[in-house]
């Protein structure tokens, strides 16, 4: 568990859940992209 | 050189990025963990994509963020919202939670920033009809903020393949705006690079150039097009329903800039430069089969053409039947359907106070002549015709049934028979090349010479795309070609903007409705030739009105006793219509002097016998013809020393002419005083006898000269031997008629080997009255025959080589004035009957001829037929 703060001069929000956030996959291979079709954009 | 050239058009896409082009980064807000939250947004294509033949593809979408601290990142797309956002109309979301510090994309690696972290997503199956297509895309971020967005782009799959479009624009029409060469309009077509439709709008037309170096190489110039691009899209020149029965003609369209460098080709007569619209089976032009349809000249000088001058239009070969709309035409003595009243266009010996850009337009059009019949199981037959325009004004119209100048003649359809009763049609080879303009081959020019071109189409349909309207006075511009400058402007301008102005009532067709063709009529603007709305009638079958053709059969020659029939065919339903044929005198005129003899009949022995034999009992050689005896007659010379002896005889010669070899059966008298002649009146006939010139002493040789001036007293002029006038008022056609018969008298000798020996007869009839009749058993020099044998048999040769000159008519010379000399009714047979069986009439009614130069003489008929 980690905390992250973020600052501004007018809020200041605590975030508590790390696993809500983007994590680094590495590397991405030739053949791991996430993909989707064409037809998804209606 | 090419011919069509390719232009590089407008895209309408923005360019988005090849790959991993960076692009504007919208700062986030303060609080952010990430100072730098959008970089590296790029597009990447796969490497093997094929714009033109892929059925889909595949995209990769990318961009870093610098921080983790985010709860969801990656890529809003939309088609149609140029600013996509998470849930925003027509948008799709295609977010990612993991991110990378490498990727390997379509086999690139690449390692982001240090500190950054790619955002990478794949779209799949983009079909090829959507590789134009739009694509908005937006990365976007998400944290406890909310959701921020980069900037959005619009990209394609074309765009991220680096494409532009581009588009041939002479092989696709330019439509908008006013279509004259220096007018911007919209071309739409499809993209070679990637097989998708495009519109290109603000497009000028090509100019595409030909620079003969001064004294460099020969070189030509040529667009063209093949027959299946002609007829793409279910085309046919022929007629079906396609074209509403009306067939399609092949139409030929360019621009050309006359300028004054021409001049500087060379006008010498073996290789002055031609412009040719033609066909071929190659696409080298002069390399296959070809054939051309219509002809420029460039220079003042080209060989076996009729227009002297650059800028005249012809066809050469004058097989073409030919008419020319444009008059007058100076200058155009040979070669017919040449055009050569445009006098802006080229020259040297013209008017030509401004060169510029004139435009060309040729028609080429078919129709089947015999339709009905072809139905049956005949033939078809064509009539060709080719309609050429300078500046929207016809100028020449040349037809025919066939092309006649190089080595194949094309049609743009044939018509059979189905063997039903029906027509089966049949396009031009789709292989075949249309040579919309093609400049022969020409010796290199005294200095730079340039040939300029634009705006060129062939097409099949019945009107031009560009339909012109020429400009009288137009303002002079420069125009510039390949870097030079020339003095030029437009004799042309865009027939599409205006109001239309109706004309009348005409037929679209080639034909109106007949006795087997329905068809339409419709009106249409006299500037652009479009069909005014709702004016077309249609015309249904009308029996009672055929196409007779222009080639009659000749059922019955006419004389001058009796009018001729010309058989007219209907070449539609074959229906007949015979109609009535004058005699058509054709006179000899002398003036002060003749240089040769006349005979307009020879004909050799062998073509008068035919099968039948001269030897035979019962054949014999038969001559008649009429004369118009006339008192222009007593104009020749008859002063009885001149060898300019003013007789006319029947002879047999060796030669066509009748000059060589000569050998006289019968003379008679044209004047009055011929040296060496029994005959000292006009009119007077005797015996020619057996070899020699008449004139030569001793005479009288042989008995038989008929001089009797009291029994026709109407023939010829007066008697010099007493100086009593003859009794001649009437002046008239008379009737002569020989017969001419040849025998062995020795028959049983001859069998025996001895020489033959021959008899020659001869009847001399003058409007059925004989007057003359002589026998001898003198051997002559020329004969119908002769005789060999031996051992009991004859053996007979007829000199079938011969040349037979019934009505010769000797040189002479006048003593004053002008002579008219005519016959007609000539025939020579073989047989025992005359073809005219002739009375003399006594009394008859005087009427008058007119011949040459509007002369009337008194041509009273002196004989009937004998019926």
């Amino acid at each position: 568990m980690e905390k992250k703060i973020y600052e501004s001069a007018e809020i200041k929000i605590v975030l508590l859940n790390r696993d809500m956030l983007i994590t680094s996959g590495g590397s991405l291979g030739e053949n791991e992209w996430d993909e989707f079709n064409f037809n998804q954009l209606g | 050189m090419h011919n069509n050239a390719k232009r590089r058009g407008l895209s309408f896409l923005l360019i988005l990025a090849m790959l991993f082009v960076s692009v504007a980064v919208m700062l986030p807000v303060a609080t952010s963990a990430d100072p730098v939250e959008f970089a590296d947004f790029g597009v990447q294509k796969l490497a093997a994509l094929n714009l033109a033949g892929d059925e889909d593809t595949d995209l990769r979408f990318v961009f870093t963020v610098g921080s983790l601290d985010y709860t969801e990142v990656g890529f809003v797309f939309s088609k149609t919202n140029a600013a996509p956002t998470v849930g925003g109309d027509a948008c799709y979301k295609m977010p990612v939670t993991v991110v990378h510090t490498q990727i390997v994309a379509d086999g690139n690696t690449l390692t982001a920033d240090p500190g950054r972290y790619w955002v990478a997503v794949k779209m799949t199956d983009i079909p090829h009809s959507y590789f134009d297509g739009a694509l908005y895309v937006r990365p976007f971020v998400t944290d406890g903020l909310g959701t921020r967005y980069a900037d959005a782009a619009l990209t394609s799959v074309c765009d991220a393949a680096g494409h532009v479009h581009t588009i041939d624009e002479f092989e696709h029409e330019r439509t908008g705006g006013t279509a004259a060469l220096d007018v911007a309009g919209t071309i739409v077509g499809n993209c070679p690079g990637c097989n998708l439709e495009v519109t290109f709008n603000d497009v000028k037309a090509g100019v595409e150039y030909q620079k003969w170096i001064g004294g460099g190489g020969q070189a030509r110039m040529y667009d063209r097009r093949q027959i299946s691009d002609i007829l793409a899209g279910g085309k046919h020149f022929y007629p079906d329903a396609s074209n509403g029965g009306l067939g399609n003609d092949l139409v030929v369209e360019y621009s050309i800039l006359w300028n004054e460098t021409l001049l500087n080709l060379s006008a010498d007569y073996n290789d002055g430069a031609r412009l040719l619209t033609t066909f071929d089976t190659t696409n080298g032009g002069f390399s296959g089969e070809y054939r051309a349809i219509a002809y420029a000249s460039l220079t003042n000088n080209v060989k076996d053409s009729g227009a002297n001058f650059a800028g005249a239009f012809e066809y050469p070969s004058g097989l073409i039947q030919t008419s020319e709309p444009g008059d007058p035409h100076p200058g155009m003595t040979a070669g017919g359907g040449a055009y050569s009243d445009y006098a802006n266009v080229g020259g040297t010996d013209r008017d030509h106070p401004e060169w510029g850009w004139h435009r060309i337009g040729v028609i080429y059009h078919e129709d089947v002549t015999n339709l009905n019949a072809v139905k049956g199981g005949a033939a078809a037959t064509y009539k060709l015709t080719v309609s050429i325009y300078i500046d929207g004004v016809l100028v020449s119209i040349l037809s025919g049934d066939h092309l006649d100048r190089g080595n194949a003649d094309y049609k743009l359809f044939t018509a059979t028979c189905d063997g039903n009763g029906g027509v089966t049609y049949e396009d031009i080879d789709e292989d075949i090349w249309v040579f919309a303009f093609l400049v022969h081959y020409v010796t290199a020019p005294t200095a730079d010479a340039w040939f300029a071109d634009g705006d060129v189409f062939v097409t099949a349909g019945h009107d031009f795309v560009h339909p012109v309207t020429r400009i009288a006075n137009p303002a002079a511009r420069t125009e510039t070609v390949g870097g030079q400058d020339f003095n030029g402007a437009f004799y042309y301008t865009s027939a599409g903007a205006h109001d239309h102005v109706w004309g009348s009532l005409v037929n679209d067709a080639s034909h109106a409705a007949d006795c087997g063709h329905a068809a339409t009529q419709s009106i249409h603007c006299t500037i652009c030739g479009a069909v005014k709305p709702d004016s077309t009638v249609n015309l249904p079958i009308d029996p009672s009105l055929h196409n007779w053709g222009v080639t009659p059969v000749r059922i019955q020659e006419p004389t001058l006793l009796e009018d001729g029939i010309d058989r007219y065919t209907c070449t539609v339903c074959s229906a007949t219509d015979d109609r009535a044929v004058s005699y058509e005198h054709s006179v000899q005129i002398f003036t002060t002097s003749t240089s040769g003899a006349y005979s307009p009949n020879g004909a050799t022995v062998g073509s008068i016998r035919g099968s039948k034999h001269f030897y035979d009992e019962g054949n014999d050689l038969m001559v008649e013809f009429s004369i118009l005896w006339n008192e222009s007659l007593t104009h020749l010379r008859d002063d009885n020393s001149d060898n300019y002896k003013p007789y006319m005889d029947s002879r047999f010669a060796t030669n066509a002419a009748g000059t060589s070899g000569n050998n006289n059966i019968v003379y008679w008298s044209l004047t009055g005083n011929i040296k060496g002649s029994d005959c000292k009146f006009p009119g007077g006939f005797e015996w020619g006898g057996i070899a020699g010139d008449p004139g030569d002493n001793p005479y009288p040789r042989f008995a038989g000269a008929y001089n009797d001036i009291t029994a026709y007293p109407n023939l010829g002029g007066y008697n010099n031997g007493d100086g009593t006038a003859q009794v001649n008022d009437l002046y008239g056609w008379h009737r002569v008629s020989i017969r001419y018969h040849e025998e062995v008298t020795n028959v049983a000798a001859v069998k025996s080997g001895s020489a033959a020996s021959y008899l020659n007869e001869m009847w001399v009839y003058i409007d059925g009255d004989l007057v003359l009749h002589t026998a001898e058993t003198k051997a002559i020099s020329k004969q119908l025959f002769t005789a060999t044998g031996g051992g009991g048999s004859i053996t007979y040769t007829e000199n079938d080589s011969y040349y037979f000159h019934g009505a010769f008519l000797n040189s002479t010379r006048m003593k004053t004035g002008t002579g008219y000399f005519e016959i007609a009714d000539y025939s020579a047979t073989i047989g025992s009957d005359f073809v005219q069986n002739v009375r003399r009439v006594n009394n008859p009614t005087p009427t008058t001829l007119e011949v040459e130069n509007g002369v009337f003489i008194p041509s009273t008929m002196w004989y009937e037929l004998d019926n």
